[in-house]
């Protein structure tokens, strides 16, 4: 959901997924760059749907995901026709926080490899209500200048230059059907970490409306900062 | 606590300049080659660009700001808004309508390090002008009444910011009262901050940046005084951020420059505007 009183076109925030290959992707563009919601989608987009393995590549996915979503949020652009303010702001590039996941199936349950740059955050949470967390594992590592992957300068800058791969952190693990994934962006992580309502979250996953309701009550009571809200449940049937 | 209300597009914030337009002001700034009136108008122009930077999103500048200029001095005995037909503007407005546009070049870097050198178009909303004498009063007098009719729709924005640039004293009265007046007004939020920056055109002058007492001003200056006591308290957000850029500051320290170059009038006027956008939604 976006930000309280913003529209839902204004949301930076950008999930994508590909049921085919278990990967799933998180991302939270950054308000101060501009096209930072273009970015966001465009990296959501080759992480999920790119050819290299998270397992076995690490280092090619990164570099090949970040080349591919640069033509896509280069050429998402009209950079012609932008007025003025447009334009002069364009030219910096768009920045994102990205997580990264894929889940391979195993004899029992599942294996997973994510990566992570910046301040989304993968919770894997246990039937007794403790988690792990991934890459932040406390409320007092968010800050206002997480790591972020660049979309590099725009025009006229051309579209194919080198790109220079984000610092990426990368993590793997196990998870069965007892277990839940949460990924989150940085608002709503900081928030599970401060009062561990995962359950009470996980309860109303299924009803939109009243999921919206029960984040703009805890916005409005300054528990959670008012910010776009991603939020991903993942669980095994 | 004050100073702390979330500028949005629902309780935007003001930022309104005061600009001295009299003769003295066709003087060179202290250590530039240019004069008072064209630094003074490039810099205001240019933080109104970069207001405008802070608040372009993808579906357009959104208005978290409103913005007016008043300009004293072009006329003898006058004051008025340099933005034709307008008085305050949604920052969106500015952003489609400047009084015009020119060329200028940045250097930006490709990837693996090389220079490029780029066009872009710089707007320009007003433009230098120093023509009669310091009407400051009738400034001081105009602002009050802008203030008063936004404050009337504004209860719960951020106080206004109020930046008035001169080199002298005030030709037309006493401007000591009526900026106290301007000082007293508020919203939910605070008290309206003014801030005074004076320029000087002598290279080397000491330059007194954001003094909590007036006697470290030079005594035989009378208006140096006046402006002390004209200018606001410094609230703890642009404290911090002074402090945050190593400047001497202090509780009691008062919004204002005296005998400011062209480094101290851009320091003012980075500090008194960025500490509001901070509270940007």
């Amino acid at each position: 959901m976006s930000k309280l009183g913003n529209s839902e076109a204004d949301c930076e925030d950008s999930f994508n997924s590909n049921v085919r290959t278990l990967r799933y992707a998180v991302a939270d563009g950054a308000s101060s760059s501009l096209f930072s919601d273009v970015w966001a989608r465009a990296i959501t987009e080759t992480t999920v749907f790119g050819t290299q393995d998270f397992f076995t590549e690490p280092d090619k996915l990164i570099e090949n995901m970040i080349q591919k979503a640069r033509l896509v949020w280069y050429e998402h652009i009209n950079w012609q026709s932008l007025p003025w303010f447009h334009k002069n702001k364009a030219i910096a590039g768009s920045h994102s926080t990205l997580l990264g996941v894929e889940f391979k199936k195993e004899s029992s349950g599942y294996s997973y490899s994510t990566f992570a740059v910046g301040d989304t955050v993968l919770f894997k949470l246990q039937p007794d209500g403790t988690y792990e967390s991934f890459p932040l594992t406390s409320p007092k590592e968010f800050n206002n200048t997480p790591s972020l992957v660049w979309s590099g300068k725009g025009y006229p800058i051309p579209k194919n230059v080198r790109m220079i791969s984000p610092k990426t952190v990368w993590a793997s693990g196990t998870f069965n059907s007892s277990q839940c994934i949460f990924i989150a962006t940085d608002a709503v992580a900081k928030w599970l970490m401060e009062y561990g309502k995962f359950n009470e979250v996980r309860n109303l996953m299924y009803d939109k409306e009243k999921l919206r309701r029960y984040f703009t009550n805890e916005i409005n009571s300054k528990k959670m900062r008012n910010d776009d809200l991603t939020l991903v449940i993942l669980s095994l049937k | 606590m004050a100073y702390s209300s979330e500028i949005s597009r629902r309780n935007p914030g003001l930022f309104l300049f005061l600009i001295d337009q009299s003769r003295s002001m066709s003087h060179k700034l202290g250590g530039t080659l240019r004069s008072k009136s064209q630094e003074a108008a490039d810099a205001i122009n240019r933080q109104i660009y970069e207001l405008i930077y802070r608040c372009t999103k993808s579906d357009g500048v959104r208005d978290y700001f409103d913005i007016g200029i008043i300009g004293y001095g072009a006329v003898s005995d006058s004051a008025d808004s340099l933005l034709k037909d307008e008085t305050i503007v949604p920052i969106s407005k500015l952003a489609e309508n400047p009084l015009r546009m020119e060329k200028r070049t940045e250097k930006i870097s490709d990837p693996d390090g090389n220079e490029v050198e780029t066009e872009f178009e710089f707007p320009v909303w007003f433009e230098p002008v120093a023509n009669s004498n310091t009407p400051m009063v009738k400034g001081l007098k105009l602002a009050q009444e802008w203030l008063d009719d936004w404050l009337a729709e504004h209860h719960d924005s951020y106080p206004p910011v109020v930046i008035n640039i001169s080199d002298g004293a005030a030709t037309d009265g006493d401007p000591l009262e009526i900026a106290k007046a301007i000082i007293s007004m508020s919203t939910q939020d605070g008290n309206v901050l003014f801030w005074n920056c004076h320029l000087s055109e002598l290279k080397g002058q000491k330059p007194v940046a954001f003094p909590a007492d007036s006697t470290v001003l030079p005594s035989n200056e009378k208006f140096a005084t006046q402006l002390f006591e004209m200018s606001s308290e410094l609230p703890d957000s642009f404290l911090n951020l002074a402090q945050e850029r190593a400047l001497d500051v202090q509780p009691g320290s008062r919004a204002y420059v005296f005998n400011a170059g062209l480094d101290e009038l851009l320091e003012l006027l980075d500090i008194g505007t960025r500490a509001p956008t901070e509270n940007l939604q």
